[in-house]
Parts: C-alpha cells; sequence; structure tokens
C-alpha cells in the first residue's frame, strides 16, 4: 500500500518472484502499479479512502484467528529470535548504532529526525524507532547528499517547538555547510548528530564487501574542527569520544532548548550496517552481523 | 507600484505575492537575484509570509521540501535565473523521487531576451522537464494567477510533485488586474482518488482468507495521511506490518505486529517474512 516495489526493496527480481505470492497493490499512481513486479489485483486510488472502503467491509465480516495464522506468526517469531539488529558495544569506542538508540530515548522518540545518506541514514532508520509519520524526514528516492541540514530547518519552521536533530556524516554534512549561516540568522535550536567514522561510510562497506577492501577515495581527510566550526557561527559544538559520554551529552544538548547544538560523536570506524541484502540477490540472502 | 489612473491594476509581482497568500502560504524559501528582483521588493512589502534567506537554492528548496513532508502543505521555494535556478534542481530531483508537493518559482530573463544566451540565462523548462510534475513558463502577466493556481493544484493532487514556474522579470513588472480563479480544470489531468470497489472487495476477501499475509506500506501511507486507516485494517485483520524506508512511522514501530524496515537494510524478519 502506497509503496512502488523499489530495486532497493525487492532485491532480486527474478528471486522474488520465484516464490509465487498473491499481490494486492493499492497506488494512487497507475503507472506504478505492475511497473517493476506483475500483481494479481490492482487498485488504483487514494490508499486512505481505499483503507476507509476495506475496514468498512472488515468491520461487517468480524474475522477471526485462523489457526494458519497462529502459525504464522510463530514462524515470525522464530525469525524475530534471530535478534538481527543486535550489535557488540564492548571495545570501548562510541558505536554509532548505540548513539541512535541513546537519541531514541533522550527525546522519547518523538522528535522529527532528518538524515542525510548513507550508513548513518541506515542506522537513523534501524534503530530510531518512530510511532507516528510525517517524523523521519530523509531523501530515499534520489538519495541526495546534504539535504540533512536544509531538511532540519525546514522542520524546525513547521513546528518551532519541537526537538529537530539532524543525523549526518562528514561528507554529507559538509555539502551545505553554508547553511549553520541560516540556521544563526533565525535562532533554530536543531541537533546535528554527526557520526564521524573518517570514512565515507557506505562507500567503504562496499568497497570492503565486493572491491576487496580497495577503499578507493573514500577517506574523508582534511576535516575541520567541527566544534570550532560551529562556534564560529555562534552555535554550541560538543565532540565526544567516549562510550561512557553519549548520553549526558545528548540530554546536555536537548536540554538547551534555544540554541543550536552541532554534537561531534567520533565513531568506531570498523562497524558496517546490518543486515544486508548484496547486489543481485534475493531478499531472504541477507548477510548478517554474525556471519562475518 | 500600482498604476494611479487604474488603481485595481497591480505589477505581475504583488499578483505572484498575492496567489501566494491566497494558498495560504506561511514560508517562502528562498535567494534573491536580479532576475526576481520586482518580486524581492513585493516581499518587501507584504506581512502575509515569512521570507526565509538561505545561503544555497539547494537547500532553499530542500528546506521547502522538508516543510512540505512534515507539514503535509505544499512548500514554497523562490530563486533567481540562471545559477540560482540550476542550484534548485538538485532540490527539485530529490522531491520528484519522493513525490513531495513543492511549487518552485524560478526567475526567468525578459521574454524578448529568450533564447539569445542572456546573462544569467537557462531553460529551465527544458532543463527539469525530466524531473518535475509539470512545469510552466509565462509569458504574459495576464496568465500568472492561473499558472499559480494551477500549480499548486497538481502539485498536491494525484501522486504529490513539484511543479516549477518560471517568471520572466519583464512579466514581474506589467500591470494586470488580480484575479484569482476559484478552481482550475484541466481535461488532460483527473487523478483517481476512489478505488474500484468490486477490486476493493476482492482484495478484503484474499486477505481475510490468506494463510501467511503481510502489509507492505510505503511513503504513499506517510503522504496520503492514511496511518490511522492503516492500524485500524492490521489490528482488525492481526497482521505484519512492514514499512519501506519512506513508510517510517507511517505504522508504529514499538508496536507488536511491526516486523520492521525491508528491504536491503531491512530486519531478517521482514526480508523472509516477504
Amino acid at each position: 500500500m502506497g509503496a512502488r516495489f523499489d530495486d532497493r526493496v525487492i532485491g532480486n527480481p527474478e528471486h522474488f518472484f520465484s516464490k509465487h505470492r498473491t499481490i494486492i497493490h493499492v497506488d494512487i499512481d497507475p503507472s506504478s502499479i505492475s511497473k517493476r513486479v506483475k500483481v494479481d489485483v490492482p487498485i488504483v486510488g487514494d490508499v486512505k479512502s481505499v483503507l476507509a472502503e476495506m475496514n468498512e467491509l472488515i468491520a461487517a465480516e468480524k474475522p477471526q484467528q485462523s489457526a494458519a495464522l497462529k502459525a504464522w506468526w510463530e514462524q515470525i517469531e522464530a525469525w524475530r529470535s534471530k535478534l538481527c539488529l543486535n550489535f557488540d558495544n564492548s571495545n570501548g569506542l562510541i558505536k554509532p548504532q548505540y548513539v541512535i538508540q541513546k537519541l531514541w530515548e533522550v527525546t522519547k522518540g518523538d522528535a522529527y529526525v532528518t538524515s542525510d545518506v548513507g550508513q548513518h541514514q541506515m542506522w537513523a532508520a534501524q534503530y530510531y524507532k518512530f510511532d507516528k509519520p510525517r517524523r523521519w524526514i530523509n531523501s530515499g528516492g534520489l538519495g541526495t547528499m546534504g539535504v540533512g541540514l536544509p531538511y532540519a530547518m525546514g522542520c524546525q519552521f513547521a513546528d518551532p517547538t519541537a526537538q529537530v536533530a539532524c543525523v549526518t556524516g562528514e561528507g554529507s554534512i559538509q555539502m551545505n555547510i553554508q547553511e549553520l549561516s541560516t540556521c544563526k540568522q533565525y535562532h533554530l535550536p536543531i541537533k546535528v548528530i554527526l557520526l564521524n567514522n573518517r570514512y565515507l561510510g557506505m562507500v567503504r562497506q562496499w568497497q570492503e564487501f565486493f572491491y576487496e577492501n580497495r577503499y578507493s577515495e573514500s577517506y574523508m581527510d582534511s576535516l575541520p574542527d567541527f566544534v570550532k566550526l560551529a562556534e564560529s557561527y555562534g552555535h554550541v559544538g560538543m565532540r565526544i569520544e567516549k562510550p561512557e559520554d553519549v548520553e549526558g551529552a545528548l540530554k546536555e544538548a536537548f536540554d538547551m532548548k534555544s540554541r543550536f547544538v552541532f554534537m561531534d560523536f567520533v565513531t568506531d570506524q570498523k562497524e558496517n550496517v546490518f543486515p544486508m541484502v548484496p547486489n543481485g540477490k534475493g531478499l531472504s540472502e541477507m548477510i548478517l552481523a554474525e556471519d562475518l | 507600484m500600482a498604476d494611479t489612473a487604474h488603481p485595481h491594476l497591480i505589477t505581475g509581482a504583488e499578483i505572484v505575492i498575492r496567489c501566494l497568500e491566497q494558498e495560504k502560504v506561511k514560508f517562502v524559501f528562498g535567494y534573491p537575484g536580479g532576475a526576481v528582483l520586482h518580486i524581492y521588493d513585493a516581499i518587501y512589502k507584504q506581512g502575509h509570509f515569512k521570507h526565509i534567506l538561505v545561503r544555497h537554492e539547494q537547500a532553499a528548496v530542500h528546506a521547502a521540501d522538508a516543510f512540505s513532508r512534515a507539514t503535509g502543505e505544499v512548500g514554497v521555494a523562490l530563486v533567481t535565473s540562471g545559477p540560482g535556478a540550476t542550484n534548485a534542481i538538485t532540490g527539485i530531483a530529490t522531491a520528484y523521487m519522493d513525490s513531495i508537493p513543492l511549487v518552485v518559482i524560478s526567475g526567468q530573463v525578459p521574454v524578448p531576451a529568450i533564447g539569445l544566451d542572456a546573462f544569467q540565462e537557462v531553460d529551465m523548462v527544458g532543463v527539469t522537464r525530466p524531473c518535475v510534475k509539470h512545469n510552466f513558463l509565462v509569458k504574459d502577466v495576464k496568465d500568472i494567477a492561473e499558472t499559480i493556481k494551477k500549480a499548486f493544484h497538481i502539485a498536491k493532487t494525484g501522486r504529490p510533485g513539484p511543479v516549477v514556474v518560471d517568471i520572466p522579470k519583464d512579466i514581474t513588472a506589467h500591470l494586470a488586474e488580480f484575479i484569482y480563479p476559484a478552481t482550475v480544470e484541466m481535461r488532460s489531468y483527473n487523478p483517481v482518488t476512489k478505488g474500484h470497489s468490486g477490486q476493493i472487495k476482492k482484495a478484503v476477501k484474499l486477505l481475510m482468507e490468506a494463510k501467511r499475509p503481510m502489509l507492505y506500506t510505503g511513503g504513499g501511507v506517510v503522504l496520503g495521511d492514511a496511518a490511522e486507516g492503516l492500524v485500524k485494517l492490521a489490528k482488525a485483520l492481526n497482521v505484519p506490518v512492514t514499512n519501506t524506508l519512506m513508510g517510517l512511522g507511517g505504522y508504529p514501530s514499538t508496536d507488536k505486529q511491526f516486523v520492521g524496515m525491508l528491504g536491503m537494510h531491512g530486519t531478517y524478519e521482514a526480508n523472509m517474512a516477504m
């Protein structure tokens, strides 16, 4: 419903289609239907109005839970028990996943979270549990680096008293860094969460997995002192290097309700995003953290 | 300046401002330049919306984009001609790929200069054609109001998307009466909203009989403000729900029926179930 079977979602299309399943597709755009995957029951329409009609029909039927459904949930629980998002948090370096977990806790899951593009984006999507729509603001389709900070600006204007967090990487944040000036002019109390691993992380991950560790142009050299940079615009800058300081720093930052705070988290360079469906593989052919 | 002999005539620039007022625009994100100086003069004199000065036109479009994502309203950006317009393209393409409703007003060189390699000229309509939902070049001051009305209508109806309105500088100085149409009709544009009832009945029957059902939901649920209906459906049938990257938040992530995001970096359970 309201999704378009994007290539990042279905994995290898032949593999996706090799198991028979009945597909119902609700979309407002007829050109999205059966574009990549042939569907069985297409419904062109506004998803809200279609759902309203469906819910009315179901309410009249009063469905019962079948034995098959019970077995399906048991299978899902078995898959869940793999705890695929667990990570090792014991080596004394800041884990980027841990920063996001703490961000979720400190903001009580209620912030607007914008993100740039890369590993940090995936971790934000995996570890910040969004319960409301229109809170997760990122470039999914084009995957544009440099959106994070201007996206945060747009959100803060939309809701001036809300908590707005921009999760970003050193590559992305430098692409529209000049907007630190705009944030100063309009006193925007955005909090930048920079997951600084001194690499172009997602590129490095692919080079590690598929290019035999040939890290071509993915090392982030000559970075500025982000704290001094933020301060030069009159903002608050913080550099966090130890895991035990993460939670306190986040609390301190978000307690500053009227200040823009740039938080430079120095993270573990070796971390990769898992699970991962490699290019050309099917959805069930994931690499998990425990596999490596 | 209003023509004193015909007091109900105003400049094209003032018409642009009045149109934005009619559309209840609260923020315009922009960056001034030669081609839009008349518009910026009109902005200086108005008090209905706030103009936010960014430091790069790309950021103006991104900020308008996020404003729309957060509120559901049409985001508005204003850039000048030539390099201002081309700087906006990454922002426009970003919004296009995620189906975000935007109206981007770009200045253009005066009508007699178009096509003569004028200073700060670029064919914005040509350059953005593949990455907008629609675009317009306004060549007569009398067309400004209807064009902007159409732009907002196209941006927010059906599958939403960015619309570019390219306005030459001289047009913004010409005079016309301000008449904002109550409705616009475009013969070839009539998006469907209500789904086919027969298909919906069929779908519900299949869902209720399914042994291993799955709700795969994406950005459309967020853009269509359909989260409440989705939760109701999922709860009524006790079906697992997965979100794409764009759909996160469309179903509560902390709910036990949520199996996580699916796809290249999705959870094990979401991908296996799919």
